[in-house]
């Protein structure tokens, strides 16, 4: 422990120092580059992380949520553009992307502990998971459904009788996100109640 | 499981046997059963004489009905595929015609009709007659109805009506097969799309010579007056 600390105070000697060998522009440029390197290497990384690829990787997604989604229109559609796994469960911007990120942390520990690693775990454990996400986005006001779904530019007259009731009525008070009704349109609802409330919550 | 398989038809012989010849001992069942068998469906023939029983319900008679109209003839059926693969329709015998597959050879692939959006018109439909279950006028498309969740029920379920202003499921969806009530939806009238269905503008797959009860009525009167 005492060697511990005479050890950072030696490095905080040498941090504190001026240098003595490196010039002042060298140790510029090269915290520049390094600077580059370093960042960019993050946001690579970061980026390759947010990948329908990456989250597919584990047969816990592929097998199950993946499978589901491939049969909904935000998968196959007419027009050819595809929702895929972090537009909607990522945020886009980018403190709010690292926020979920480490959130995500705990991913990695269900992964390496098998909290969902059969099917029937799965389906045990869908509730619970399913609300999770209805909860944030509810809370975040369903962020990710308007990065694409723009209130402002959607035109009512195109829409059905029933859709443009609901949305310039609830929806444009603000009363209603859109998960408040779009539940279970890109993967299998978890249990509910016939009255369509989740069981027990 | 291999138990049950080998002594199922040794049961269905037994039963029959049993059906056949209440008056005879219990132990006679011990008779081979090719002989049991064979008299077995003898009876079953005189007892449903042509005409009278089948008749006496109007909804085994609905039934006739409309066996005889799809076996009727094979060329009033609009075939999807004639217009571009002509098929000798002679190589069907008569009779026996897949409304949904027409008529082409066996060996042939007939071109099925072309998929048609179901009518998102949210508009209400008349019914055919009055116990008809109603049909859906809007889209359903991945809806999800199964054991975990019924999405039809998140607007239709008794505690919705308000807030979604759609029609709640009658009360018929709440009694058991006893007549009971139920608090909640029966499991019997669980699965919506057995019943309703939506609808598709496109030709129908089979001739239809339905006539509105009202229709029937107004022709009786008429020849009452007359």
């Amino acid at each position: 422990m005492h060697s511990l600390i005479d050890l950072l105070k030696r490095y905080w000697r040498t941090i504190r120092r001026p240098s003595v060998y490196y010039s002042l522009g060298f140790l510029t440029v090269g915290g520049f580059i390094a600077g580059i390197l370093f960042w960019g290497g993050f946001n690579t990384l970061l980026e390759a992380t947010n990948t329908q690829t990456f989250c597919t990787g584990c047969h816990e997604m592929h097998d199950n949520v993946y499978q589901e989604l491939r049969a909904t229109i935000h998968y196959t559609n007419r027009s050819g553009v595809r929702a895929k796994c972090p537009d909607c469960h990522v945020p886009h911007k980018w403190t709010n992307k690292i926020a979920r990120k480490m959130q995500a942390s705990k991913e990695v520990w269900g992964k390496v502990f098998g909290s969902i690693d059969t099917r029937e775990k799965f389906l045990e454990k869908r509730k619970e998971l399913a609300a999770r996400e209805w909860a944030r986005l509810k809370a975040n006001d369903s962020l990710e459904c308007r990065n694409c779904h723009e209130f402002d530019y959607m035109d009512f007259t195109r829409q059905s009788k029933r859709a443009s009731e609901a949305h310039s009525t609830s929806l444009e008070r603000g009363e209603k996100t859109c998960i408040d009704c779009h539940k279970g349109i890109a993967h299998r609802l978890p249990e509910l109640t016939p009255e369509g409330r989740p069981v027990g919550g | 499981m291999d138990n049950a398989k080998i002594l199922a038809p040794l049961f269905a012989v037994l039963m029959l046997v049993g059906c056949s010849k209440r008056d005879e001992p219990a132990t006679v069942p011990a008779a081979p059963p090719p002989q049991a068998a064979a008299p077995a469906p003898a009876p079953a023939g005189p007892e449903a004489k042509p005409g009278d029983v089948m008749l006496s319900e109007g909804k085994e008679s609905g039934a006739l009905a409309g066996a005889s109209g799809t076996t009727g003839g094979p060329t009033q059926f609009g075939d999807p595929a004639a217009d571009s693969e002509a098929i000798a329709v002679a190589d069907a015998p008569s009779g026996l015609v897949d409304p949904l597959r027409g008529t082409p050879h066996l060996m042939q692939e007939p071109r099925p009709p072309e998929l048609v959006n179901a009518e998102n018109k949210d508009i209400r439909r008349t019914r055919s007659y009055a116990m008809q279950p109603p049909t859906i006028p809007h889209k359903t498309d991945n809806y999800q109805v199964d054991k975990y969740a019924n999405k039809c029920l998140t607007c239709h379920s008794r505690t919705r009506t308000e807030e979604s202003q759609a029609p709640p499921i009658s009360i018929t969806h709440y009694t058991d097969r006893g007549g009971n009530f139920l608090a909640q939806i029966s499991p019997r009238r669980y699965f919506c799309e057995q019943c309703h269905v939506v609808q598709m503008e496109t030709k129908p797959l089979v001739a239809n010579t339905f006539q509105d009860v009202d229709a029937l009525l107004a022709q009786q009167a008429k020849r009452q007056d007359k």
